[in-house]
């Protein structure tokens, strides 16, 4: 048996329906919008504009991180005292306080996965723009992997959220959503559509055009 | 690849695509440019609300936390702290506050800072919100001024906050008493106001209070008014019987100031701001005369000054003229004898202050006269318990003639000796005469007297017992007696029918008795 054909459609000059999954073939020229001749669906030979696309929700994201981390996570009122944390502080403050786990858990939920889910997705960026062709493969994997854990980073609002439902004890204590909250939920979504919009198959399109 | 399937379907058959315009640029830049708007408008927001950030330095952290302790005014949050660090001489805390937008205008100068704990003091509870939740950094802010953001935190809550209406006052006082931060000021018993502060005077020569009285009874604080420390109980004991004075249960446990106008003395203009009174020690001392002329005059005494201390009064006729200031003993290399000089300071202007106009000349001139008319100092006790002494002038027109003569810079006074030296004296002259007094010859006579009265006594008697005979019951006087008195009793007894009988029939006095 020969080694079989490596092609993509692209190549193949073919484009698939996204609603009717019909094999159309493709119209040569940049600036133009197919649509499906069957179901009139637009077509798209990639994800369209994905570089682009990709770049404005990592740039949004990036901007909503630097108040996410600024602005207090929670407001705790208790007796009285009314004390605002931000993230960072209260990392800190689990890991003063000799809580190790929770401590860690809230930092790599927090700000690793966010910030390493930015830092990758602008390198494939960088490198798709450029044309890289080193390690295709790891790229694609690196890609998937910033798509699986993009979610766990909710974690935090999710218990932002939580507390600010159950702890209302009046003036014993009250906890508020603070600002940073929202931004640290718009970081997540915005990475989260960021890894959607890109598409990985323009990694491989620079090792074939060479090929 | 050109013959490349896909699907097994020729190529040829599959349907093309159509071609549709599409728009330029991608929408999908809305998006960062709304997350740039909305992070710019945050930080806009959060930067438009912090004030100024300014450094207070305190005596020690205590209760204090960075990122959660406040600043507070009329409990209103102003600013949170930063930052706790220590200075680098290690004496000192710095504190990074950040203030909120809008304070820059009252951080002054004047601006004062400290720490509100729970705090028992004086009688008065204050603070006991921060035991729940914590301490906080209090502002007193004063508009109006440069701004700075460098601050000394007071060590404690001050008395006074800038909005209080009121005004100050400065008390110099020889000693502090029990006089602490936050003592009552009374003015007729009722609490009008409260030290301030108290620190030694630069020249060490006194303590000066800053006192503060509230808004409307500053006004009464006059030109005359007189301040005394009301700390305690006074109790005095009079003509009137016993009495004791004290402002209030409070003054007595933490001191406390009153004042009010001495009698007859009319109250006279408002004084200003922070104008300086004298704190006296007492009701009494600050309503008597204020005296600000001191005459210092000498004393020789010969004998004990024992019971004699500073400050023992120096009375005229019972009116306290001045006090004793010093009590020496000198030895007098010329006549070999030992001398205690004493100075006394009098003020003239307990005496109305009219000779406080004379020249020196003309002054010596009267003390010449009244020395010369007897005026002399002598000790006497003033106290009959203690055995205090007081130094009384009066004039002794029968004392030796004695001159005004000057020593050691001070006009010399003459004295005359104690009246216990007098006393015993008097009690030597009469000794003297005692010892005089012909005690043998005097025995001698009463001898021989008693001996004549022994015999006359023995006559006596015999005379007595001669009366016994005469007046027993067998004794010939007795029975003549008896018999003379029995006739007398038949002679009335006659004398009585003899009246009857008349005056049944009273004509027989003409007639004689009918038969």
């Amino acid at each position: 048996m020969t080694t079989p054909v490596m092609t993509s459609a692209a190549a193949a000059g073919l484009i698939s329906c996204h609603s009717c999954d019909l094999l159309v073939k493709a119209r040569p020229g940049q600036h133009v919008q197919m649509c499906c001749p069957r179901c009139g669906a637009a077509l798209h030979r990639r994800k369209p504009n994905s570089l682009a696309r990709t770049w404005a929700f990592v740039i949004a994201a990036f901007i909503c991180y630097i108040p996410a981390n600024l602005m207090p996570m929670t407001v705790i009122t208790s007796l009285g005292n009314v004390q605002s944390d931000t993230i960072m502080s209260g990392v800190i403050y689990f890991l003063q306080h000799g809580e190790w786990p929770i401590g860690l858990v809230i930092l790599i939920a927090s700000i690793v996965v966010p910030l390493t889910k930015l830092f990758i997705l602008i390198y494939l960026l960088i490198s798709v723009q450029r044309k890289s062709q080193w390690r295709p493969a790891e790229r694609t994997r690196l890609y998937r992997v910033t798509e699986a854990i993009g979610r766990w980073s909710m974690t935090d609002i999710y218990v932002v959220t939580i507390l600010v439902a159950l702890v209302h004890l009046g003036n014993l204590a009250t906890i508020e959503a603070g600002t940073g909250a929202i931004f640290f939920g718009a970081v997540v979504v915005l990475t989260i559509i960021a890894a959607m919009t890109f598409d990985p198959r323009e990694i491989w399109d620079n090792t074939e055009s060479t090929a | 690849m050109t013959d490349g399937t896909a699907g097994g379907m020729p190529e040829k058959d599959m349907p093309e695509a159509v071609v549709r315009k599409r728009s330029g640029i991608s929408i999908v830049w809305i998006i960062p440019i709304v997350a740039a708007i909305i992070g710019a408008w945050v930080a806009y927001k959060s930067y438009s609300e912090t004030g100024p950030t300014i450094a207070i330095t305190f005596e020690n952290a205590e209760g204090l936390e960075a990122g959660k302790t406040k600043v507070k005014y009329k409990d209103v949050e102003v600013g949170q702290v930063q930052s706790i660090d220590l200075e680098k001489d290690l004496k000192h805390v710095l504190v990074t506050v950040q203030m909120h937008a809008d304070s820059k205008d009252y951080l002054t100068e004047k601006t004062r800072f400290w720490v509100v704990k729970a705090r028992i003091s004086g009688g008065t509870v204050s603070g006991l919100g921060t035991l729940l939740g914590g301490a906080y950094i209090a502002i007193d802010p004063v508009a109006g001024g440069k701004f700075v953001n460098k601050f000394v935190g007071l060590k404690q809550a001050p008395i006074v906050t800038t909005d209080q209406p009121g005004r100050h006052f400065l008390l110099k006082a020889d000693r502090r008493g029990s006089l602490d931060m936050g003592a009552p000021i009374y003015f007729r018993q009722i609490k009008v106001g409260e030290v301030v502060s108290y620190e030694l005077a630069e020249d060490n020569e006194s303590v000066d209070f800053k006192i503060f009285i509230d808004a409307p009874h500053h006004l009464k604080v006059t030109e005359n008014t007189r301040f005394w420390n009301a700390s305690g109980v006074d109790v005095s004991l009079s003509a009137a019987g016993f009495k004791v004075d004290m402002e209030s249960t409070v003054s007595l446990l933490t001191g406390g100031l009153a004042f009010g106008l001495p009698p007859n003395s009319p109250p006279g203009e408002v004084v200003p701001e922070s104008t300086v009174f004298t704190l006296h020690d007492s009701r009494t001392v600050a309503y008597e005369k204020e005296i600000t002329m001191r005459k210092k005059f000498l004393l020789y005494f010969d004998g004990t000054v024992r019971g004699l201390t500073p400050d023992a009064p120096v009375e005229f006729r019972g009116i306290p003229l001045g006090k004793v200031v010093s009590v020496d003993l000198e030895f007098d290399t010329q006549t070999e004898e030992f001398i205690i000089p004493v100075v006394i300071e009098l003020e003239p202007e307990r005496f109305g202050g009219g000779t406080t106009g004379y020249a020196p000349e003309r002054r010596r001139q009267i003390l010449e006269a009244m020395i010369a008319d007897g005026l002399r100092a002598q000790l006497k006790t003033g106290n009959l318990l203690t055995g205090k002494l007081y130094v009384d002038l009066d004039f002794y027109p029968d004392a030796g003639k004695q001159v005004l003569r000057k020593a050691k810079g001070y006009e010399v006074l003459p004295t005359i000796p104690t009246s216990i030296e007098e006393m015993t004296r008097s009690v030597n002259t009469v000794l003297d005469k005692l010892k005089e007094f012909p005690f043998g010859k005097i025995g001698a006579d009463m001898t021989q007297a008693l001996a004549n009265l022994d015999r006359t006594i023995i006559r006596a008697d015999g005379t007595l017992k001669s009366i016994d005979a005469m007046v027993a019951k067998d004794s010939p006087m007795s029975q003549e007696l008896q018999e003379t008195l029995r006739e007398l009793s038949d002679a009335a007894r006659s004398l009585r029918v003899l009246a009857d009988y008349l005056e049944r029939h009273p004509e027989a006095l003409l007639r004689g008795k009918e038969q």
